[in-house]
């Protein structure tokens, strides 16, 4: 566990690898050596001062901080990838457009005025049958054209 | 005795004509800030209330941040006291960090905000610091001479520590030492130092691990000392 955390200090570890040593960090009770792995680095390249003390301080106080939840700053680093999702939406609302004019023509064409310019050269005993037997209009207009 | 001439110095290294190879392949792979894709990972983590993974982040930046105000204010005690208030700040505005800037740039200019809106409240005049002075600061090597802000007592901790480290590392075999200067000081990445020292790239990763537990342990009692004296 502490060679995978060493490696994640040098920036050495895989997405998900990065994912595993933080859970099982958070699960380990034992206190990790990231803290001294970032003090030797300090003393080698000589930045190191005297605040170990604060660390903990600074820890402790976080500690009392209500927890912050949210993670929706996140940038998407791939503008070319935010693009990419916009199509689908795009296409979505073209054929929705498609499908609402093409209803709209069908909704014009079967008014109820055209019913009736139909109705006026259909002998009046053949509507009367039809309306007795056909379920809809539909039918009625494949009826009358049959007729014809 | 070869491997010991590659740690003595990195100019050294790139004096040897069978590694000229090495050092263009190096140059050319490394990475801009490869701190970065870490921080990134612990602040996300901390976005989604992992306290832990920002608690990584203060044992990572706080002694740099320290370092950073002490060029703005004096007093030892007043800076401690600034560093944790940035961080606090940050922790409490982390969810606004979006990743535009590094995680360090970001804190650094909370630190120096802070550091100006303190020195005002105490009637102090704050040193105008623009985007290139900090910036400055940032890649500024050498550090202050803080032992002049310190209790003797901090200072005599601060100097075994750094002799404990030193000590430990003279120590240490000669491929373990080998490994950790080339990671630490000249800052290659393990593919780079594998190459240099004709190794698998999973040595390298375990020598420079080995390296950092003996002298974690050997820091340990001293660390442990400290905290409870101060």
């Amino acid at each position: 566990m502490n060679e995978k955390l060493s490696s994640l200090f040098d920036n050495e570890l895989e997405d998900h690898e990065i994912d595993e040593i933080l859970i099982q960090s958070n699960k380990q009770k034992k206190k990790n050596h990231w803290s001294y792995y970032q003090l030797i680095r300090d003393v080698i390249q000589k930045n190191y001062i005297g605040s170990d003390n604060l660390t903990k301080n600074i820890i402790d106080a976080i500690e009392k901080e209500p927890t912050q939840l949210g993670g929706f700053g996140i940038r998407n680093e791939n503008p070319s990838e935010t693009q990419a999702n916009y199509w689908p939406v795009a296409a979505s609302f073209a054929a929705l457009f498609v499908i609402g004019l093409t209803a709209l023509n069908l909704t014009e064409f079967q008014t109820n005025d055209s019913v009736i310019l139909v109705e006026a050269d259909i002998p009046k005993d053949l509507i009367n049958d039809h309306y007795a037997s056909a379920s809809s209009n539909v039918n009625f207009f494949i009826q009358a054209n049959y007729r014809k | 005795m070869n491997t010991l001439k590659v740690i003595a110095s990195r100019s050294h290294v790139y004096n040897v004509k069978e590694n000229i190879n090495v050092e263009d392949k190096i140059m050319e792979s490394r990475p801009v800030n490869p701190d970065r894709a870490v921080d990134q990972k612990l602040v996300e983590k901390a976005q989604r209330g992992d306290k832990k993974a920002f608690g990584m982040l203060v044992e990572k930046y706080q002694r740099r941040l320290n370092r950073l105000l002490s060029r703005m204010v004096r007093d030892q005690s007043e800076i401690e006291d600034i560093v944790q208030d940035s961080f606090i700040k940050a922790y409490r505005a982390i969810n606004n960090f979006r990743g535009d800037s590094a995680f360090y740039t970001w804190l650094y200019r909370i630190g120096i905000n802070t550091a100006k809106n303190h020195l005002v409240k105490l009637g102090k005049r704050p040193k105008a610091m623009n985007d290139v002075e900090i910036e400055e600061i940032e890649n500024f090597e050498d550090a202050p001479d803080l032992r002049s802000h310190e209790t003797p007592e901090s200072t005599m901790m601060s100097s075994e520590i750094v002799a404990s480290v030193n000590q430990t590392i003279e120590a240490l075999p000669d491929e373990l030492k080998e490994a950790i200067s080339l990671r630490e000081m000249d800052g290659l990445s393990y593919e780079e130092i594998s190459e240099l020292m004709n190794c698998p790239i999973g040595t390298v990763r375990s020598r420079i691990f080995r390296a950092r537990e003996v002298i974690a342990e050997k820091l340990k009692p001293l660390i442990e000392t400290t905290n409870k004296r101060w």
